[in-house]
């Protein structure tokens, strides 16, 4: 079964090197591998480099053991390329054939002639680890090393390895969304196990292994491995319990293999290597064990192997792997079929587009469709056995096989596929990358379609919500206009009967500017409100038609603010023939008659009562206080009336309408023995003369 | 004689009434002045950043005069800052029965609304305070919120457009209608405003992340790394960014960058579910699917309506091998409106 075919493909593999080893005798030379320099341990190294040698020579089976100690060795010397191919080499038989090629290329790179098939081994490193291009380049080289005696026997070898390549490259672009998962320490071993059965009925797994068992630790010949025993193990949850040894009654000391249980479970299908050359026997389920297995039907067996066999859910079609007579080459799918009576036809080959020149193994019908999986070294591989299905249409006719993909298929040998009914899960035996040593069980998880995964962005997207703005709402307030202003109140009345005089207007004067600050025009009443200047002095000008102007400066420390408000009442003199008045925003120089700048606005006012009463004729007088002589005054006086003149003429007013005098100290107001008195008496006046 | 002595007796009165009035009037009238005159320092203080002397000032004001609305809206927007929305509204409220005309105490209410989500409520008000002549620039663009959030996009356009146009600075106007452009797939447009909100405002770290996730949209996956980056130079903690970014990273499948952040972003905010879900994709990514669905499981635990979590936990939980708790989390997810998650259920039967 298995362990023959496998024995076959790994001999037929490692031929090549073995070959050529065996041709150049390839053994690693201590001249080569001594350090002259370095003697401080050589004889530890040389001593395990010995012992590897024997281990290696003995077959693939002791290459694990070869591997150690080369490993240990090599920390001696690791530019000794003969060393360096025989790691690689080692590696390659391994599960571990990922290390190979570091090993294989600085075996070439210290010795490209380090062995006639350094090419070969490399590419077939190359090709393991799915470097595909590195892998067909040099197949190509190794291809342009053989002798023509040598190309007719690996040509079609060579072709066969560089169209996997090939197809290697375009079958890992799609992969297949499996999850594969080694069945654990507990099932597998440092040993290759194989072939995975699933016992439906009692969730057991029974496998083959070609671990070490006690006693029972002969290897076999051909590849120096032990022989092949069936184990089982019980499921536990979503794990395996430790594999246990199955009844003897089913194992023998020879190599057995458990190849499939009927869907109904009632009847396990055994490979004894010991009959006709490997043959099937059928073991029935019976009280709770199984039974002593019988041979099968005589239909089946033949003087050659017989390896595999699945039947369909109704147990009345039969498919086995055999390399009988009608062989197309190497091992090939059989057919039968059971009659109404129960007799089993003589089995048929499957055909050319199924079968191949290659070696097919590991049949297995679907629990459920119509379908049936094996494996095959031939058709579209990536290499070694790969794992195919067909399915048979309603009309019986099958189609193409189809290579299950990667990451199922992977240029190490798959198979022995088991799959559930579902679709959802299956077992077959691989070497791979997690492996515990040489092939073991693996676990595939189908997937359905592709997911897809959902990240999440957030999906706030508004600046306001963002914490640094959160005091976008304020609007920053604006200052109300608040009227901070004085007020002066008061009432205008005629000086003589006290009369309220309507619509006077008043006129407030910044004193310092000279200039009209706030004009008011009293009510109906003669009320007044009119805004006054804070914190200083101010002129006040009141005029009314037909009345003489008033004007005067108000002290402000003598009033009293009430509510932001002062009082002031003012009286005017009605225009009538002997009215007068003093001018008392008229000032002079000291002693002259040179009249002051800020006297310009009452002269203007006096000019203006010219002109809006056309009628009057003015009489402008001049008084002086007492200090000085009564000429001296009386000339100053005179003169001072007189400039007032001469400006109320400049602003157009005929001089016919004016007259002036002087009246020295003769005619004072106040007393003359105070300051303020005598303050009091300078002035200048004005009288209507005529009206 | 006796007619006219009660003439005289009742002139006197009224003229001493009238006379009454008139001093109350004046009264009432200083007060007021003086009232108006400590408002206004209150403003000053506000204007200053001095928050609790404006506080006081404007409580001072309230004293003088109780009949004067602006105070109230006043220290109703410093409520507002304090977050004390009941006092706010409370002034609100008192402002409008003193003026019911004043546009800024429905804008503050609408803003509060808006502030509770209550869209509904606050849209209204916004639009009562802007009838109302209060027309600054920030009423259109809470409207314009209050119309995105409302998913009415194109009102919403207008709104923003408007607060441009009466404040053509506005860099959190251009940032929101850029945003509205985004929802209405223009993400040309968009990135234009975003653009143009950094060119008046470049230390919004929000607008960064913005341009960025319009560039994710285009393609430009690469620009959009850039601006995340520059989004979490500007603030270190912007964990949204720095998760967005960690997504970027993920789209082009630079699953250890993608992994740095959202573990980055959990650290800033622990109970920021998306990142574990994040976290938990991109690990499924890296094959670590034992890891991606305990991330899950904690993005599920904060939120427990979180149906994408659910979805990739039952991605996670296939890739396990785990099919009928697959099965069970799609199906959640199903239930919490993922649509996506319908599809995989024809695998479950």
């Amino acid at each position: 079964m298995k362990f023959v075919k496998s024995i076959i493909i790994t001999i037929l593999l490692f031929s090549t090197i073995l070959n050529s080893k065996s041709q150049e005798n390839i053994r690693i030379k201590k001249k080569k591998f001594h350090i002259e320099i370095k003697d401080v341990g050589f004889k530890d190294a040389w001593k395990k480099i010995k012992k590897a040698e024997r281990l290696y020579s003995r077959g693939l089976g002791t290459f694990p053991e070869a591997l150690t100690l080369y490993l240990k060795a090599v920390k001696y010397n690791s530019e000794c390329a003969t060393l360096n191919y025989k790691i690689g080499v080692c590696y390659l038989a391994t599960d571990k054939f990922y290390n190979a090629t570091e090993y294989l290329e600085r075996a070439y790179l210290k010795d490209n002639n380090v062995a006639s098939d350094i090419y070969f081994v490399l590419a077939r490193a190359y090709h393991l680890n799915l470097e595909f291009d590195q892998a067909i380049k040099n197949y190509k080289a190794y291809y342009g090393t053989l002798s023509k005696k040598q190309l007719r026997r690996n040509t079609l070898d060579i072709n066969k390895y560089i169209k996997e390549c090939r197809f290697g490259k375009e079958i890992t672009t799609t992969p297949v969304r499996v999850i594969i998962n080694n069945l654990g320490r507990r099932v597998n071993s440092k040993y290759d196990d194989y072939n995975p059965v699933i016992d439906p009925k009692q969730n057991l797994l029974y496998f083959t292994s070609r671990r070490k068992i006690g006693k029972r630790d002969k290897r076999i010949y051909a590849d120096n491995k032990y022989y092949e025993n069936i184990l089982v193990s019980e499921q536990a949850g979503e794990l395996w319990k430790k594999a246990k040894l199955v009844d003897n009654k089913i194992d023998s000391k020879n190599n057995e293999s458990v190849l499939t249980i009927s869907h109904d479970g009632n009847f396990m299908y055994i490979y004894n290597g010991s009959e006709d050359g490997g043959n099937i026997s059928v073991s029935k389920f019976k009280k709770g064990k199984w039974r002593k297995p019988k041979k099968i039907s005589r239909r089946i067996r033949s003087n050659k192997k017989e390896t595999s066999i699945t039947f369909n859910p109704t147990g009345d079609e039969m498919f086995f792997v055999s390399n009988k007579k009608g062989t197309l080459g190497g091992m090939d799918i059989f057919y039968s079929k059971k009659n109404k009576r129960g007799r089993w036809s003589k089995p048929s080959n499957m055909g050319a587009s199924i079968n191949t020149i290659y070696d097919e193994e590991g049949v297995f019908w679907h629990p459920t469709e119509n379908k049936l999986y094996f494996s095959s070294e031939g058709h579209n591989s990536m290499g070694g056995y790969d794992i195919f299905y067909i399915e048979r249409n309603e009309k019986g006719i099958w189609s193409e096989p189809k290579n299950m993909g990667y990451p199922i298929n992977s240029p190490n040998d798959d198979v022995f596929f088991k799959i559930d009914k579902n679709n959802k899960q299956a077992y077959y035996s691989s070497v791979r990358r997690s492996g515990f040593g040489g092939k073991d069980l693996y676990k595939i998880t189908f997937l359905g379609e592709e997911k897809e995964m959902k990240p999440t962005t957030d999906s706030i997207y508004l600046a306001w919500t963002y914490k640094q703005i959160d005091n976008l709402f304020y609007n920053i307030p604006n200052e109300i206009k608040v009227d901070t202003s004085l007020y002066m109140v008061g009432k205008i009345t005629d000086s003589e009967s006290g009369d309220k005089i309507e619509l006077a207007k008043l006129e407030i004067i910044d004193l310092e500017k000279n200039k009209i600050i706030s004009t008011a025009i009293a009510d109906t009443l003669g009320l007044f409100k009119i805004k006054i200047p804070k914190g200083k002095n101010f002129g006040v000008e009141v005029t009314a038609k037909s009345y003489l102007f008033f004007i005067d400066s108000i002290d402000m420390s003598t009033k009293q603010v009430v509510n932001s408000k002062i009082e002031a009442n003012f009286q005017l003199t009605h225009i009538d023939v002997g009215a007068k008045m003093i001018l008392k925003n008229i000032f002079f120089e000291t002693n002259k008659a040179t009249i002051k700048s800020e006297s310009e606005m009452g002269l203007e006012r006096l000019a203006n009562l010219l002109i809006e009463n056309p009628s009057i004729r003015l009489e402008i007088s001049g008084h002086t206080d007492n200090i000085g002589s009564y000429k001296a005054n009386k000339k100053l006086s005179e003169s001072r009336a007189k400039k007032v003149v001469d400006y109320i003429i400049s602003k157009g007013v005929n001089k016919n309408r004016l007259e002036y005098k002087g009246y020295s100290f003769n005619q004072p107001i106040a007393n003359n023995n105070t300051s303020e008195g005598r303050a009091k008496n300078r002035r200048v006046e004005f009288k209507v003369i005529e009206k | 004689m006796k007619y006219l002595r009660i003439t005289f007796f009742l002139l006197l009165i009224s003229s001493t009434v009238f006379s009454q009035n008139n001093e109350i009037k004046e009264e009432l009238s200083q007060l007021k002045k003086q009232a108006k005159l400590i408002y206004n320092e209150g403003v000053r203080y506000a204007k200053n950043g001095n928050i609790i002397k404006a506080h006081e000032k404007f409580d001072q004001a309230l004293l003088y005069f109780s009949d004067f609305d602006l105070p109230y809206i006043e220290r109703a927007k410093l409520f507002l800052l304090d977050n004390k929305t009941d006092l706010a509204i409370n002034d609100c409220n008192q402002a409008l029965k003193i003026n019911e005309n004043s546009g800024e105490a429905y804008y503050l209410k609408a803003y509060i609304k808006l502030k509770s989500k209550d869209y509904q409520a606050a849209l209204p008000e916004f639009t009562k305070s802007i009838n109302k002549g209060f027309t600054k620039p920030q009423a259109y663009y809470y409207r314009g919120i209050i119309h995105f959030e409302m998913k009415d996009y194109s009102n919403a356009l207008i709104d923003f457009t408007l607060a441009i146009d009466k404040k053509p600075n506005f860099s959190y106007a251009y940032n929101e209608r850029a945003t509205t452009k985004r929802m209405l797939n223009d993400f040309h447009g968009a990135i234009h405003d975003y653009e143009q909100a950094l060119v008046h405002d470049s230390s919004i770290a929000i607008v960064y992340r913005n341009i960025a996730d319009c560039k994710i949209k285009i393609g430009d996956y690469e620009n959009a790394l850039e601006d995340y980056s520059k989004a979490i130079k500007r603030d270190s903690n912007y964990y949204i960014a720095l998760n967005n970014r960690g997504i970027a990273y993920y789209q082009i499948n630079n699953f250890e960058s993608a992994l740095n952040d959202f573990s980055e972003v959990i650290k800033i905010n622990k109970d920021y579910a998306p990142a574990y879900n994040n976290l938990g994709i991109t690990k499924i990514q890296l094959q670590n699917y034992i890891g991606a669905e305990k991330d899950f499981d904690k993005a599920i635990k904060i939120n427990p309506e979180y149906g994408e979590a659910y979805m990739n936990r039952g991605h996670a939980r296939e890739l396990l091998g785990k099919f009928s708790s697959a099965c069970s989390d799609w199906k959640k997810a199903k239930e919490l409106g993922v649509k996506e998650a319908e599809k995989y259920m024809t695998e479950c039967e």
